[in-house]
């Protein structure tokens, strides 16, 4: 289509740092796209060069038959929801929606027209007069957005805007947010390092590490086929564990780990030598009825420690070759199952579980 | 009050009312009323003090305004004290920005220290050396006279462009310290937000920096016209002869022993500046407590 946006072999380097290399990806209008990545990672060095705010090192970013090179931000037909919002706090609120379109001369009269379909589209009419600060921040949020909106863009850009509000709000804006998009037609872009608001959001998502896209494609695929180690350990959890291919056959791959030799979908046709990481859902692991079980992938061990989080258990399991390893397991209402020093089997399908080449994972430490 | 008490304790507590008061006292009121007493007596010799003449009067204050004379110096000096606010102002408002808008990097800081070096060195000092670079045959003079823009010396000290360059040069921190403390809080995101939406640069400024420098411009403002209104040194100096500040009114009354008169003098520029900046706030709608801020 004529607006869908191209960023290729897109890099940027601020003097010997390297934030984004040889970043490729295409856009479709109208689309909801998701750059998703820990701190760090690039994502919005490459959401400010869509804005304009920052240049390019190499590579160059098209809107549909538009190259965007040396076009400033205020000509750009893109707009930026910024992550603190950045609404004007000395503006009402019409004043703030109306304001891009007040820059560019439009009369009173179509501005407040203009000002009152927007506050219609985020459901926030009658707020015309009010101050920022009498707002609460899921009111500021739809603010932010009906600005942006306000002068028609081809392309709204959102950095992280809902790491400033608290779990349920972010929860209902996500859905909110979707809806907009939905309505407004245009395509967003949307930046976060939450994996949660990304795969419920996007059509399509990009998972980025240090600098580069490891994978690029829908929820669902991002979640259940993972490319690399990387994207297996940062989208959702997982229970990794670590070895090297000792067999194959056809889909299949058999790694010997610390707790014995498990099967698992190889996908990416390792061959025995390999060093490889099992990837498996902690849904997809199951209690096993006894310990004499012996199907294929189990674990047996005693419980050494339970953590509670709602919807999952992490358990500590002293395996009986005496190795500690750390599962997390759906909470399925057996919990009481995960008694302290109770002797449990763990099992999972080979189809559940997923070897990769073994690489660098998503670490939970990770600092800006 | 109590909680006052067990923070800074009884001693402390003490401390802080007696500075405050002394300094109210001493520093403020005792001066001010010692001025205005002055200003509503008649000038008299020695021997009649106490005596029968010796009553309050409006007298001095007849004399003072309506002398052409003392209006035309008196509307002389607030124009020109309003020329040297908006020259400071148009001057130290990038600077200030710039130096807001680097705060993190090294160069700021090295700009600051250029900005204060100056101010090491006494006013009077500073007031001579311009006196040198502006005289008939000064620096400037001579730079101009060889790169061929004038013919022949340009008469900046009796044409009054010292007295206002000397200004604006003199209480320059005083303009920048609270533009830059007013436009350091203003987050960045904002400038950008503002031109990503399409605004030009000016735009920016004039709808999103301005209002939000407001108080410290207007403090700033309000600091140098009252230090140039009442600024002696520099027109002194850098005056020409034919031209007087209305200090220099003050200044002669004083000099020539009459202190009823100069209090008089000193009173009415007091009051008519003070007017004057509260019809200026009032007309830019900004509060005292803006300024305070």
């Amino acid at each position: 289509m004529k607006n869908d946006l191209a960023l290729i072999g897109v890099a940027k380097t601020f003097g010997p740092h390297v934030a984004v290399q040889d970043v490729s990806v295409d856009i479709a209008e109208g689309s909801f796209f998701s750059f998703l990545g820990p701190s760090g990672c690039g994502k919005t060095t490459i959401l400010r060069m869509i804005s304009g705010f920052i240049e390019p090192s190499a590579g160059s970013i098209r809107l549909g038959t538009l190259d965007l090179a040396g076009i400033v931000p205020n000509r750009r037909p893109t707009a930026l929801i910024f992550q603190n919002l950045a609404l004007f706090p000395l503006m009402s609120v019409a004043e703030n929606i109306g304001y891009g379109l007040k820059v560019r001369g439009v009369s009173a009269a179509a501005r407040g027209r203009k000002v009152d379909e927007m506050l219609d589209l985020i459901a926030l009419s009658g707020f015309a007069g009010k101050r920022i600060e009498e707002l609460s921040g899921g009111q500021r949020q739809r603010i932010a957005i009906a600005r942006a909106l306000a002068v028609e863009p081809k392309v709204l850009l959102l950095d992280e805007p809902l790491s400033a509000l608290d779990l349920k709000l972010r929860q209902h804006m996500r859905a909110e947010l979707r809806t907009l998009q939905r309505r407004a037609g245009i395509t967003f872009i949307y930046i976060t390092h939450d994996q949660g608001e990304a795969l419920a959001m996007s059509d399509r998502v990009a998972v980025m590490s240090k600098g580069q896209i490891e994978q690029i494609g829908g929820s669902s695929d991002i979640y259940d086929n993972p490319g690399s180690a990387f994207v297996a350990s940062f989208v959702g959890e997982s229970n990794i564990l670590v070895g090297r291919i000792t067999a194959t056959d056809g889909q299949f791959a058999v790694i010997e780990t610390a707790v014995g030799d498990l099967r698992g979908r190889n996908p990416k046709h390792l061959t025995t030598g390999d060093a490889a990481m099992l990837f498996v859902r902690p849904e997809r692991l199951r209690i096993a009825a006894a310990e004499d079980d012996l199907v294929v992938n189990s674990l047996t061990g005693d419980i050494n420690e339970v953590m509670f989080e709602g919807l999952t258990f992490i358990i500590t399991l002293r395996h009986v070759s005496s190795r500690l390893v750390t599962l997390s397991l759906a909470n399925d209402g057996t919990g009481l199952a995960f008694a302290p020093g109770s002797r449990q089997t763990v099992s999972f399908s080979p189809a559940d579980g997923l070897i990769l080449p073994a690489g660098p994972i998503a670490r939970l430490d990770v600092v800006p | 009050m109590s909680s006052a008490l067990t923070r800074f304790g009884r001693l402390g507590l003490a401390y802080i009312f007696t500075a405050t008061g002394l300094w109210l006292l001493v520093l403020m009121l005792l001066p001010l009323i010692v001025t205005i007493d002055y200003a509503f007596r008649p000038f008299l010799p020695p021997v009649d003090w106490g005596g029968p003449n010796d009553r309050y009067t409006f007298d001095n204050f007849a004399v003072v305004l309506l002398n052409k004379f003392n209006q035309t110096i008196f509307l002389k000096t607030i124009w020109a004290s309003v020329l040297v606010t908006v020259l400071s102002l148009a001057a130290c408002y990038p600077v200030a920005y710039t130096l807001a808008r680097e705060k993190r990097s090294g160069r700021a800081r090295w700009l600051a220290i250029a900005l204060i070096i100056p101010f090491l060195v006494n006013e009077l000092l500073r007031a001579f050396a311009w006196q040198l670079l502006l005289s008939y045959k000064g620096l400037f003079n001579q730079v101009l006279m060889s790169l061929g823009f004038i013919s022949e010396p340009f008469d900046f000290i009796n044409k009054n462009v010292g007295v206002i360059v000397g200004l604006v040069y003199t209480y320059l921190l005083f303009m920048i310290l609270p533009l830059y403390t007013a436009l350091e809080s203003l987050d960045p995101n904002l400038v950008d937000a503002a031109r990503d939406l399409g605004a030009p640069w000016w735009r920016i400024h004039w709808d999103v920096v301005l209002p939000h420098a407001k108080p410290g411009l207007a403090n700033g403002c309000i600091v140098t016209f009252m230090l140039a209104a009442g600024s002696f040194a520099v027109p002194q100096l850098l005056g020409g002869t034919g031209s007087l500040w209305f200090t220099q009114l003050i200044y002669n009354q004083f000099n020539a022993i009459n202190w009823n008169m100069g209090a008089a003098y000193a009173f009415c520029l007091v009051i008519l500046c003070l007017v004057f900046i509260v019809i200026v706030m009032w007309l830019l709608r900004v509060r005292l407590s803006d300024i305070a801020r």
